[in-house]
């Protein structure tokens, strides 16, 4: 088979998990939902973190366990050959709603942002191929590729909140919690759908993470690493802008240089720092785009992943397109669940296929397998 | 290889990974992917017996040769003793003078009645340092196409071969592409034997091997592999023999074209190899654990495997201390950004970002720019492939007049341009920078992808702006993170980052550079691991 995985080290995979839970949870998609009632998502956000890697830990502990090598070959022990070919359709529409959101999110910005006067199809005419390209090199280049942009993502986003120093006060964090209990668990729950793609993409292709021990230490580092900055960042946000603010800006992230060196010459790389964020975007699209591709070739046993990336992508264009052209609008209860609900589709198979592994009878000298 | 297999080699599906791997697993030890086979024995010529009559060997080297037309063979008959003799050399490759003086002159003068045989000529009479006998008709031809004589005795089913090469060739000189301010001066010549000689100087390790073998179809041209035996990643050893052994064309005189048939990617613009005329870059590479290659009649050496970091340096980076050394390495990568990125930068603000220039600036573009009737990127692409023009002519013609095609061009073109409203002076700044730019990169073949590069980047900037710029910058990333030489991959040691803490852009201090390159898997550096290891258990 041609997964096109190759082998990646430790900092690759936790760059290539952070930049896309990162970029998933910080440039969300439907921020009037996000910051509704009060921003509490740097409670949330790092939490929903907490519980997608507890779920992570849960598997790989199963994996150990019973000494699978990966998320798709427990399938196939516990579901047998239709139940995980029935399981990898469910997380490749799953994979396909990840991959869409960033992008879209992305295209809605350079929209907004740059190029008021173009339609989303010429925009995605740019970022899109960057994604597929990506996706189609493999996982290895991608784990290279978001290394070398790490560092870059990680000082543009801190040199635009030193730059914006000024503007922060604390009186604006109120209400402190969001509004209530209640709510704040409600939106633990549902972001944790920001982290548990990039956390499954991870348990796919652990053997590109040179095995088992790797991949576990490369989820949870990414995990730990990713609620940090998401902490940092929103409450930092929630002191820049009030949560009504928040609420009505397409990405809030993409404005704070602009609040105080806007109507100056002083520091003009301010667009440059969003084109950085859209990079991680696009690399956060391919990351997506290439796991849902590969559990699928490795469920149906496609010999090459490559064929299988190109109906993906066209999945993903179509969805975004059918944003653009307001269809999206027509059933918009399909966001909204996506964005409320979306974590089942990846947290159920989770707890299933660790629940069905836990119930069978432990193959004997399987654990070993790796070791 | 027939037009439906090239086809389906380049666009087919299923087609497994069989690219060879040089990493390191979880347990520590290198290993092989997806079945990789081992070297398959180089296909030696069939053996040829030495007849052992003169009139038959004469006959035969004649066909060989075409003696009857090719008045290149010399055969020499005399009698030395009782003994018939002829020496076979090929007129020109051999040193006259020391055939006459130091092989005819002791043998006739031994004594008519002496009886002798072919190893007391060799041990007792024939004045030269390095001989060999042979029974092969094969090798001994070989050995006359490579200026050596051959004494055939009557009766004799064996000849000798004596080392009397002494063709003309050009003496050892300064690397013209490599010149540094401080550190050896010398370059390689066109000599393979010249060549390894400058090398083993320098390299006093007695773990040095030079394996010599002959490759390039018909041609037979010599290649000298160097490496350390017991230091350089046996299976690096094995792979690099592998494609040497694969290699199947009709002629190849040149390292230039023995890199393309064995790098990884040969289709790709950025070489996978390191091609060096200084010894002493090339011992370098050797100490650390690379492979190098020798071909007969260049003056280039093939270093195998590299990296990014390694088509970025330069041999004077070590000649300097640290400080001077880190600073010249910065400034050569922000050279080589400028030279990748400004022009598109510049067309990407100026088409479509016009706000994140300051007003003087846009005022300085917009009234250079008044009468310039082409569309500004279309100026800054011409401008572009001007630059190589000038280039590609002050590099052909020779010495002097080269460098003053290139300041007249550059000087009086330009200007003429601007007077002439071809061209701005903006946009002259920028390509002139980004030109600078590409001279930073050391190496000669990767100053021309880039120019690839910048040309690619311009024109996405100028469809979509800064988002085709950056589009395309990820995909170029992605693109080297993606390329490999030899199994490495060429972003390491930055990702894949590796065990010894050698910076990547930096020089890093000398007491870092005791250690062999760690993501060629050294067996030094495996042992010194484990070593580690055992030590803190």
């Amino acid at each position: 088979m041609n997964l096109r995985e190759g082998r990646m080290g430790m900092l690759e995979g936790i760059s290539l998990a952070a930049i896309s839970m990162c970029i998933t949870s910080l440039f969300t998609l439907d921020p009037e939902s996000t910051y509704s009632g009060g921003n509490a998502t740097y409670i949330t956000l790092p939490l929903a973190a907490f519980i997608a890697l507890l779920l992570f830990c849960l598997i790989t502990e199963v994996m150990k366990r019973n000494g699978y090598d990966n998320f798709s070959d427990m399938l196939d022990n516990c579901f047998g050959a239709l139940g995980s070919n029935i399981v990898s359709i469910i997380l490749l529409i799953g994979f396909s709603f990840s991959a869409y959101a960033p992008l879209m999110r992305f295209v809605q910005i350079m929209h907004g942002l740059f190029f008021a006067g173009v339609s989303y199809r010429q925009i995605l005419l740019f970022m899109l191929p960057a994604s597929v390209v990506l996706a189609w090199l493999g996982f290895e280049a991608l784990g290279r590729t978001a290394k070398c942009y790490s560092v870059v993502i990680l000082v543009v986003t801190a040199v635009s909140f030193i730059v914006s120093w000024n503007e922060i006060d604390s009186y604006r964090l109120y209400p402190l919690v969001g509004c209530s209990a209640e709510r704040v668990v409600t939106m633990t729950i549902s972001q944790t759908v920001s982290f548990l793609p990039a956390l499954m993409g991870l348990l796919i292709s652990s053997s590109g993470l040179n095995g088992r021990k790797t991949m576990r230490y490369v989820g949870v580092r990414s995990a730990v690493i990713s609620a940090l900055i998401c902490f940092v960042v929103q409450l930092l946000l929630g002191m820049i802008y009030s949560y009504s603010d928040l609420s009505n800006l397409i990405a809030p992230l993409c404005r704070i240089n602009h609040l105080r060196f806007g109507d100056t010459s002083y520091l003009r790389l301010d667009k440059l720092a969003q084109m950085i964020w859209m990079n991680g975007g696009v690399i956060t699209g391919a990351f997506y785009i290439y796991s849902g591709a590969s559990l699928f070739a490795r469920s149906f046993k496609i010999s090459d992943i490559r064929p299988v990336t190109a109906p993906i992508t066209l999945l993903v264009t179509a969805m975004i397109l059918m944003e653009f052209d307001g269809i999206f609008t027509k059933y918009e209860w399909l966001v909204d669940t996506w964005n409320n609900l979306g974590f089942v589709v990846f947290a159920v198979p989770i707890l299933a296929v660790s629940l069905a592994a836990l119930l069978k009878k432990r193959p004997k000298g399987k654990e070993k397998s790796i070791a | 290889m027939s037009f439906w297999k090239h086809i389906k080699d380049k666009v087919a599906f299923d087609q497994p990974d069989m690219r060879f791997e040089l990493l390191e697993r979880e347990s520590g030890e290198p290993r092989h992917l997806f079945g990789w086979e081992d070297v398959p024995a180089q296909q030696e010529e069939a053996y040829d017996p030495c007849p052992d009559t003169l009139a038959e060997v004469k006959d035969k080297l004649g066909k060989t040769f075409r003696t009857d037309i090719n008045k290149d063979v010399i055969f020499k008959r005399f009698t030395a003793g009782a003994e018939k003799i002829m020496l076979v050399y090929m007129n020109g490759m051999a040193d006259a003078d020391l055939i006459s003086d130091f092989i005819i002159k002791p043998l006739l003068k031994i004594d008519e009645t002496e009886d002798v045989g072919l190893n007391d000529l060799r041990e007792h009479y024939v004045e030269i340092s390095e001989d060999e006998t042979s029974d092969d008709l094969t090798k001994i031809k070989q050995a006359i196409m490579d200026g050596m004589t051959i004494l055939f005795m009557e009766g004799e089913n064996q000849a000798l071969i004596l080392e009397t090469r002494g063709y003309e060739k050009r003496s050892v000189s300064s690397a013209e592409n490599e010149k540094v301010v401080r550190g050896p001066k010398e370059g390689f010549v066109e000599s393979i034997r010249t060549n390894i000689t400058l090398v083993r100087r320098i390299i006093k390790s007695n773990d040095l091997v030079v394996e010599r073998r002959s490759s390039g179809g018909d041609n037979n041209t010599q290649i000298a592999i160097l490496y350390r035996d017991g230091v350089t990643n046996r299976s690096l050893i094995e792979e690099v023999k592998r494609r040497l052994a694969k290699i199947n064309i009709r002629s190849m005189f040149s390292t230039g074209v023995l890199e393309q048939l064995i790098e990884d990617c040969p289709s790709s613009p950025l070489p996978q190899t390191l091609a060096t005329e200084r010894p002493d870059r090339t011992a370098n590479y050797i100490m650390r654990g690379s492979v190098a290659l020798i071909a007969d009649g260049s003056p280039f050496a093939i270093i195998v495997p590299i990296t990014l970091a390694s088509l970025m340096s330069s041999p004077e980076d070590v000649y300097l201390r640290k400080p001077l050394g880190d600073v010249i390495r910065i400034v050569r990568y922000i050279g080589v950004l400028l030279s990748l990125l400004l022009p598109g930068y510049f067309i990407a603000l100026a088409l479509y970002h016009q706000g994140l220039l300051s007003n003087e600036v846009l005022n300085t573009v917009i009234q250079s720019r008044q009468m310039v009737f082409l569309p500004i990127a279309a100026e800054m692409v011409m401008l572009l492939l001007v630059f190589q023009l000038i280039r590609e002519a002050g590099m052909r013609v020779p010495g002097s007049i080269g460098q003053a095609i290139g300041i007249i061009g550059g000087l009086i073109l330009g200007q003429a341009a601007v007077a002439a409203n071809l061209a701005s002076s903006v946009i002259l700044i920028v390509v002139a920078i980004s030109g600078l730019g590409n001279f930073c990169i050391p190496d000669h073949s990767s100053q021309i992808a880039a120019s690839y590069f910048r040309i690619a980047f311009v024109i996405a900037a100028w469809l979509a702006g800064l988002l085709g710029l950056t589009c395309a910058f990820v995909i170029f990333i992605a693109y080297l993170a993606n390329l490999k030489s030899f199994g490495v991959p060429f972003l390491a040691p930055y990702a894949p980052k590796t065990y010894n803490k050698r910076p990547f852009i930096l020089r890093g201090r000398i007491g870092m550079h005791h250690r062999a390159e760690d993501y060629m898997n050294t067996h030094s550096d495996t042992l010194k691991k484990k070593k580690d290891y055992s030590a803190k258990a």
